[in-house]
């Protein structure tokens, strides 16, 4: 027998319990999973959003949402050296057909920023009261080409439906800028900018370029700011929220399943106590007592791990079943997340094990042996 | 008291003195207890509840600490000796009156557990247990859990336990205490198999005087202290 198949058959001796803490972990742990899957997934959507679009720079003010440009800034930008092409957007969360938090977009349907699309019907034409619709909200919305749809009011033709990779861009509307201000009442004024810079030979001069424009843009126009693609995207508000969402249901989760395995493993120390005394009166060290113990916390937690996921990955394709969840669940999980919960599992273990472990190393043989 | 007919060999294990006061001083187990056991003998501890027996059982085993006093082996104070869970480990073995096998480990698996400080390959540890468990006629019983046992098998497969790091004393709390007449008759056979086989020097806590009689000599003490002998 190795000291592996003795913490085993502890565990097996007290089924309903180990079973009921492997689970309690698991839920706690399928938790963390789940909404760092549901933020990760969010702010992978929203990075390959502006990564398809090839677009190096954005121009706003404090985000998309406050954002109120004049629109001939754009063409200052575009005189700058080393810019290749400015396209002016308006972006927000829109009401279509009675169905809230769509997100808009109002841009120039020639811009070579959305080429990546796949546009079946076609483009809507400048000024026109028409829009494109991603597949995703399509099928939601129960439209298609030669169809309508109504925004702000105002009654607008569906004249394509795009498909492409990017989950978060196909629940969303495209219109025409011009549209987009009308509908906001803002005409002339745009949310932001899209910017491309001149492409040098290889890499790091592209990232010359790019820092020079970006230098130039804040020297040009102190109040507005300017992001690099990436980094755009990994700290916008939504994300931010997310993810802040995210890590604070974890910490809740991970305190529970702490307190959980403690008070687990201190029953177990109160019920075995005359066990743990049989063990150090036939000469077991103290070290090896608290390795017995900590290793049955440790394995019940990392088992709650194993569950963990399991739970996750049906509840991530749950998730991908409702409209509003999927943007975020159809994502999946990055293997490093799985790594992580089964890294945090341990963790617990040895947290929530620690305490109940040393208090039984210390267990004097001659009182357990005499404890009723 | 009876007189011993063989004569003693060397001092094993001795107790100079010792006090044992509990609860903070609400309780004196022992006062001024002078005992020794001797290579190769059986030693019956009789007396009342409340006697200090057990305690002078687990001062001896390196269970616990005395108060005042020491405790010796071959002549060396334990407390400046081997470390106690060493010397548990590797010169004693214990047997309860209630077994304390784990009841989730089958006998063979119990034997096996004190030899984890000593023995580090698993296949030695187990093929050492079903060895033990044959010497006390429980080889057909080496996968069963205590559940399955007899209270004499079980008290048997404790025994085997006690044996597993040859120790050189046996330290034996009301081992025939849980058991019918005919149980406790097996045992205390084999515990006299045990002391001549192997040499083992056995010290045992009894209240039955049949089971006292089995022994080379009989130590009677009350309220914590040793009686002396009567002419």
């Amino acid at each position: 027998m190795t000291q592996f198949a003795l913490v085993l058959s502890a565990i097996r001796g007290r089924p309903l319990r180990s079973l009921l803490t492997v689970l309690g972990v698991g839920v706690a742990l399928g938790t963390f999973l789940c909404f760092q899957s549901l933020a990760w997934g969010l702010e992978k959507n929203w990075m390959g959003l502006y990564r398809d679009r090839g677009t190096d720079l954005i121009v706003t003010q404090d985000s998309f949402f406050a954002g109120a440009i004049a629109q001939s800034v754009g063409d200052d930008i575009r005189r700058l050296p080393g810019v290749r092409s400015v396209t002016p957007l308006m972006w927000g969360l829109s009401t279509v057909d009675g169905q809230p938090g769509i997100p808009l977009t109002g841009w120039d349907p020639d811009a070579s920023t959305l080429a990546h699309l796949t546009v079946r019907g076609r483009r809507p034409a400048p000024n026109a009261t028409e829009a494109i619709l991603g597949a995703y909200v399509a099928r939601r919305l129960g439209k298609d080409i030669g169809g309508s749809v109504e925004i702000g009011g105002t009654r607008v033709a569906v004249v394509g439906v795009f498909t492409g990779e990017n989950v978060l861009e196909l629940e969303s509307v495209y219109i025409p800028l011009g549209l987009f201000q009308q509908l906001r009442g803002a005409p002339g004024v745009v949310g932001g900018f899209y910017v491309d810079v001149v492409r040098g030979n290889d890499t790091a001069a592209t990232e010359a370029s790019i820092a020079q424009v970006t230098r130039a843009i804040d020297a040009r126009f102190p109040r507005l700011v300017t992001y690099r693609t990436d980094d755009f995207a990994r700290n916008n508000d939504i994300v931010g929220l997310t993810r802040a969402t995210a890590w604070g249901t974890s910490v809740i989760a991970f305190c529970v399943a702490v307190l959980g395995v403690l008070n687990t493993m201190s029953m177990a120390v109160l019920e075995r106590t005359r066990e743990i005394g049989l063990l150090r009166a036939v000469g077991w060290r103290r070290r090896r007592v608290l390795g017995l113990l900590l290793s049955e916390s440790v394995l019940l937690t990392t088992a709650g791990g194993g569950l963990g996921i399991a739970l996750a990955a049906v509840g991530l394709r749950v998730l991908a079943q409702v409209p509003r969840m999927r943007v975020l669940a159809i994502t999946g999980s990055p293997p490093e997340l799985y790594v992580e919960t089964l890294l945090i599992g341990l963790v617990l273990g040895l947290l929530g094990g620690l305490l109940p472990a040393h208090r039984a190393a210390q267990i004097s043989p001659a009182d357990a042996l005499r404890h009723e | 008291m009876t007189t011993t007919a063989a004569a003693p060999g060397a001092e094993l294990l001795a107790a100079r003195g010792v006090t044992k006061i509990y609860d903070r001083g609400a309780v004196e187990a022992l006062r001024g207890v002078d005992l020794v056991l001797y290579r190769g003998e059986i030693v019956a501890i009789i007396g009342p509840s409340g006697s200090g027996k057990s305690t002078l059982l687990q001062l001896l085993g390196g269970l616990d600490r005395p108060t005042s006093g020491e405790i010796l082996y071959e002549g060396v104070p334990l407390a400046h000796g081997l470390d106690p869970d060493r010397f548990r480990a590797t010169r004693v073995g214990f047997v309860f009156q209630t077994f304390h096998l784990l009841p989730t480990l089958t006998a063979s698996q119990n034997v096996q557990i004190p030899m984890f400080e000593v023995e580090r390959a698993a296949s030695r540890r187990r093929s050492k247990a079903d060895a033990l468990l044959q010497s006390v006629g429980l080889a057909h019983r080496a996968s069963h859990l205590p559940s399955q046992l007899s209270v004499g098998e079980r008290q048997r497969v404790a025994i085997a336990r006690a044996l597993a790091n040859d120790p050189v004393v046996i330290l034996a709390d009301e081992p025939t205490g849980s058991l019918d007449s005919r149980a406790a008759a097996d045992i205390m056979g084999l515990l006299g198999t045990i002391n001549r086989d192997r040499g083992t020097t056995i010290m045992l806590i009894t209240h039955a005087a049949d089971v006292a009689a089995a022994a080379h000599r009989v130590v009677h003490m009350r309220d914590g202290r040793v009686v002396p002998e009567t002419p």
